[in-house]
């Protein structure tokens, strides 16, 4: 039984990712089967993930329903909600008021997903706003030179990245010297400097670091030295 | 692929003129063709035929070319059907017609009555009508039946399609079976097929020197014509108008008027080219044939490969000689100097630790290293004898966590300081997750904080939150974008891979520790490659300036490779 | 001094009034701010629109509600730039909650432009599996999407007559609030040799300049001014003659403006103060020294 536990898992990583790997090399029918076969797999796990997903959530809150854990009230509200919003898309009939079924347009359960989830995830979207612009408030200070910078750049990216930069550019401060056209504070020219060069350098730096930190774990997790998905450390 | 330098030989000879004059598809002289090759393009599936050919002088204006591809014998049986394949065609074919035969009528009425009701509520609504609810209800009605004879007549076409499976290029039989119908209608006409290169304007064609992914940086005949044929077209007008084999009550409802040239292995295929000028009769110059040969390695990956092999065996010497020597030098990440200063904190303050492992799946690496961090933080929290809270996004994650600190529980020697309702699933909606989260920041004010993991827009809004609650924060994402959110809210940030060191760092294991090296290695080879790839730029652009014309490009192509 | 203080110490739900405010004036009066588009959405704009009618789009719509007001208006645009064009979008999404938004967008645009499902487009829905999902496509569209949104078979569809798999796509679009763009650029576009562009959210457009420079991606929109320039190429150019109105992402660049002048504002105040306090201070400290 612990050969199951512990080097079964160990196998089937080391196989599964050698194949897969060498396979990209391999240009022929046969290696194309294999990662559609492959890829098939995933795809029903990964259903199967969702189904556990939603029943990990409807245990756990009638768990917390049964037990009259605090904020029980709201697991009931959760379960109903959850109830509702797939029978509503299940149901192949039409309910009162509604000229639709099921996942069509003027069913409820569209009608529940625009006038009730968009408005809810938005908001919560939108929460970021006012969070961002506390943060900057709070947190950008020129206390040292990078701080500094750090200011500098966001109010240019800020000022160059909407419409009022593009005015400030060519009305606020626009001039002509010897019939070409200048501005003294061309925002949206300095904001995509800002994205093209630096951004775009330390970006490039960072992923080429990130992509062989994932090569070295991929290597890491095939030849078993990693085994932290199994749950139980190193 | 191999090319028939036989065939390109004689189309040099005809092109020349030195062929005695022959019928009406001999070349004639210049302008016409006079160098061709015909390969395949090394595709991962190597599935297309090249053909790339060279002016010999100027053409006339509004000249139109069009590249036709040979359909031999065996092209056309890979098409047919086997008699066992045909019976089975024959007997679903049947079984679908007889269901759909009553069916079909019904539908179409129904169809028709749903429309007429659906006009009568449009009108009812439009004038007010006072019985716009029946006409609703009757619309309802209809539509309702009319879905459920689309649904019944659904059922038989996938039972069909379950039914007339077919290996190879094709779906099922019945697609098979036209695709044979098909080239045998073309074919009747002619055994030379138009391809995707037809009837064009050969000025708007490709040159070699475009397409650097087949030949390279720096080809030989860079200015050579190149067509990619990857579909042969019907000739046969029926099949043009989609017209022939219109069966509507079979399971496909149109027949293919073109088809795909899928290189099979051993097969010859022939290549020619028809020239039509402006006022004058179509010239038919053969451009020659290639035979296709299964690829099984890529070339054109080589340098991938070769460094990937390089990288893993770096990689695997490094994960040998920290075994050896465990005292290989890691340079301070603050950020995880603080981890033991901030569980101290919430030791004093009598406050729980809130760990969140981000919200990607298990089969995320950043997940993976935020749980092998989670070991850490529990096994001092153990030590310390404190209280760690983890709200897990992903069910499989929740499972790995609390197997995890359970076991750092359990080396530390306080199995019964353990508490699994401690790391609880909350919910795998994002901002549902995130906002339970911020709630539990603000109810049990943890007095340290640890982001590790991905993140994605929520990540200001916890650190945010957590700030707000006065807590000591330190965050390690691979999420990019929201690295700034973390820096400028967090009191320490991992940066991208200092996330995935940090295991090593905290636990110092060799094989950990010496795979971090051999990243270095790797990251250093890259770097060097990048500087002296930039240096030779730099010097050719100098040494031009200067007026020296040092050929630099097969050093530059030699790096690039690489 | 006092006033300083008080600056400094200002509580966060003032800042989130002036917030509200800043972004309700503008949308019940609007300002009408230019919106220039800039070359990175241009790339996407001057592709598409120079695709051959009857050429075929993938499109991934990979965001959820949550990102709507930045990337819906975009999709929206593209679509019926896509109709315009006569060309075939195919639409689908690799989030779950994404669908319910797509659907409104493409039967919106479908029917303004009465364009007919599994004909001159095709709306696949969402499948799970990501990675899975984009390497099946691959291979194969209709064996990867059996049915559509809609529960029709792809297989018999008349527009997968035309094109099965990832690499007799014209083009690849991208429209993502997450990661998705480099999974479709790695698995999708660079191995099958399909240009590709993206539209993101503005905080995920800075990690794909690499893409653009190196020419990966043909063009980049991010947040909601890559969606309003969009919006207006496609006004310029076809707003007058197909009869369509300005987007949602243009009317709302007036707001983000004066959020955006706010919050510049706020932080120079905050360290001019920040400056007079520490000059102050340090005058203390002199004194009692």
């Amino acid at each position: 039984m612990l050969f199951f536990k512990r080097q079964w898992p160990i196998i089937v990583a080391f196989s599964a990712g050698i194949v897969m790997w060498a396979r990209y090399y391999i240009p022929t029918e046969q290696s194309r089967t294999i990662q559609d076969v492959f890829t098939n797999w995933d795809r029903i796990i990964a259903g199967f993930a969702a189904a556990l997903a939603v029943l990990s959530m409807l245990h756990h809150h009638y768990t917390k329903v049964r037990r009259k854990r605090p904020g029980f009230a709201f697991s009931y509200i959760t379960l109903g909600s959850f109830a509702v919003m797939a029978l509503a898309g299940f149901l192949p009939w039409h309910l009162p008021g509604f000229t639709g079924v099921q996942r069509e347009s003027e069913g409820l359960h569209m009608w529940m997903f625009n006038w009730m989830f968009v408005p809810m995830q938005a908001t919560m979207f939108s929460v970021l706003a006012f969070f961002i612009a506390s943060a900057a408030f709070r947190a950008f200070r020129a206390r040292t030179a990078e701080a500094t910078a750090l200011l500098v750049t966001a109010c240019l990216m800020m000022i160059g990245r909407v419409p009022v930069g593009e005015w400030i550019a060519q009305k606020a401060t626009h001039f002509t010297v010897m019939g070409n056209s200048y501005s003294a504070l061309d925002f949206p020219a300095l904001a995509s400097w800002l994205l093209n060069v630096p951004n775009a350098a330390v970006f490039r730096g960072i992923l080429l670091g990130l992509i062989l930190s994932y090569v070295a774990i991929a290597i890491r997790i095939i030849f078993g030295i990693e085994r932290t998905y199994m749950g139980g450390g190193d | 692929m191999r090319t028939k330098w036989w065939l390109v030989g004689l189309s040099l000879v005809f092109a020349l003129g030195l062929a005695p004059p022959g019928p009406q598809t001999a070349l004639a002289l210049a302008p016409y063709p006079s160098e061709v090759t015909v390969f395949d393009i090394p595709n991962d599936d190597g599935t297309n035929l090249g053909v790339t050919w060279h002016w010999f002088g100027a053409l006339e204006p509004e000249t139109k070319i069009t590249i036709e591809v040979e359909v031999a014998g065996d092209i056309l049986d890979q098409f047919k059907l086997t008699p066992s394949e045909q019976q089975r065609l024959d007997a679903a074919r049947s079984e679908l017609a007889q269901a759909l035969a009553p069916l079909i009528p019904e539908r179409d009425a129904a169809q028709q009555d749903a429309d007429a009701a659906n006009d009568a509520l449009q009108l009812g609504k439009a004038n007010k009508a006072p019985d716009t609810p029946e006409l609703l209800r009757d619309y309802m009605r209809k539509q309702s039946k009319l879905d459920s004879l689309n649904a019944r007549i659904e059922y038989f076409r996938l039972v069909f399609a379950s039914r007339t499976r077919a290996r190879g290029m094709t779906k099922d039989l019945d697609q098979k079976s036209r695709f044979f119908e098909f080239l045998q209608a073309s074919l009747a006409q002619s055994s030379w097929l138009p391809s995707n290169v037809h009837d064009v304007d050969p000025a708007t064609l490709d040159k070699i020197k475009d397409h650097p992914e087949i030949f390279g940086q720096k080809p030989e005949h860079e200015d050579w014509s190149f067509a990619a044929l990857d579909k042969m077209l019907a000739t046969n007008p029926a099949v043009i108008a989609g017209t022939y084999s219109d069966k509507p009550d079979q399971y496909a409802s149109t027949t293919p008027r073109t088809l795909d040239v899928e290189l099979q292995k051993n097969h010859v295929y022939n290549v020619r080219m028809v020239i039509q000028q402006p006022e004058a009769r179509p010239i038919i110059a053969e451009l020659g044939g290639a035979e296709a040969r299964v690829n099984y390695f890529s070339v054109r990956l080589l340098n991938n490969f070769v460094f990937a092999v390089l990288f893993a065996i770096v990689i695997l010497a490094a994960v040998m000689i920290a075994r050896r020597n465990p005292n290989l030098f890691i340079r301070r990440i603050q950020g995880l100097e603080a981890v033991d200063e901030a569980i101290g904190r919430a030791t004093e303050m009598g406050k729980p630790v809130l760990y969140l492992c981000g919200l990607d799946t298990i089969a995320s690496l950043s997940t993976l290293a935020a749980i092998n961090v989670l070991g850490r933080v529990a096994r001092r929290v153990a030590d310390y004898d404190s209280d760690l809270v983890v709200p897990c996004r992903d069910p499989v994650v929740l499972t790995v966590a609390q197997e995890v600190v359970r076991e750092g529980y359990v080396d530390r020697g306080r199995p019964d300081a353990y508490r699994e309702d401690k790391i609880f699933f909350v919910t795998d909606d994002q901002f549902a997750y995130t906002a339970a989260t911020c709630g539990i920041m603000m109810r049990e004010k943890p007095a340290a904080n640890f982001f590790m993991g991905g993140y994605y827009a929520e990540s200001l809004l916890l650190a945010e939150t957590g700030a707000a609650s006065g807590a000591i924060q330190i965050a390690g994402t691979d999420s990019l974008p929201q690295l700034p959110f973390f820096i400028t809210t967090c009191d320490y940030t991992l940066i991208g891979e200092e996330l995935f060191a940090a295991s090593a760092y905290l636990s110092r294991e060799p094989m950990l520790l010496g795979s971090l090296k051999g990243q270095d290695v790797g990251k250093a080879l890259i770097m060097l490659l990048i500087l002296v790839q930039s240096l030779l730029f730099v010097a050719e652009i100098i040494l031009k300036k200067m007026g020296y014309d040092v050929p630099l490009d097969f050093l530059k192509m030699m790096v690039h490779a690489l | 001094m006092r006033l300083v203080q008080a600056i400094l110490n200002l509580d966060r739900r003032v800042i989130y009034t002036i917030v509200a405010l800043s972004v309700a004036w503008p949308l019940i009066q609007p300002l009408k701010l230019p919106v220039v588009p800039t070359p990175e959405v241009k790339g996407i704009f001057d592709t598409i629109d120079a695709l051959p009618a009857g050429s075929h789009i993938l499109i991934g719509a990979d965001f959820d509600p949550a990102s709507k007001p930045e990337l819906l208006p975009f999709l929206e645009a593209v679509l019926a730039h896509c109709f315009v064009k006569d060309l075939k979008p195919h639409l689908l999404t690799l989030w779950p909650s994404g669908p319910g938004l797509m659907q409104t967008a493409i039967e919106k645009e479908a029917k303004k432009f009465g364009k007919q499902s599994g004909v001159d487009y095709c709306f696949l829905g969402f499948r799970y599996g990501t990675l899975a999902v984009v390497l099946g496509m691959a291979s194969s569209i209709p064996a990867t999407f059996v049915t559509d949104f809609y529960g029709k078979p792809t297989s018999s569809m008349p527009i997968y007559q035309e094109v099965t798999k990832i690499s007799q796509m014209k083009y690849l679009l991208d429209v993502a609030a997450g990661a998705t763009v480099e999974l479709w650029l790695a698995y999708g576009a660079q191995p099958e040799k399909v240009p590709m562009g993206a539209s993101c959210t503005a905080v995920s457009a800075t990690q794909y300049y690499p893409y653009l420079q190196a020419k990966q991606l043909t063009g980049l929109a991010g947040g909601m001014k890559g969606s309003a320039e969009y919006e207006k190429l496609l006004l310029d150019k076809y707003g007058q003659q197909y009869n369509i109105p300005p987007g949602d992402a243009i009317r709302g660049m007036d707001a983000q403006s004066m959020v955006h002048l706010f919050i510049v504002l706020s932080i120079i105040i905050a360290n001019i103060c920040f400056f007079i306090q520490t000059r102050y201070e340090r005058k203390q400290r002199r004194a009692s020294a």
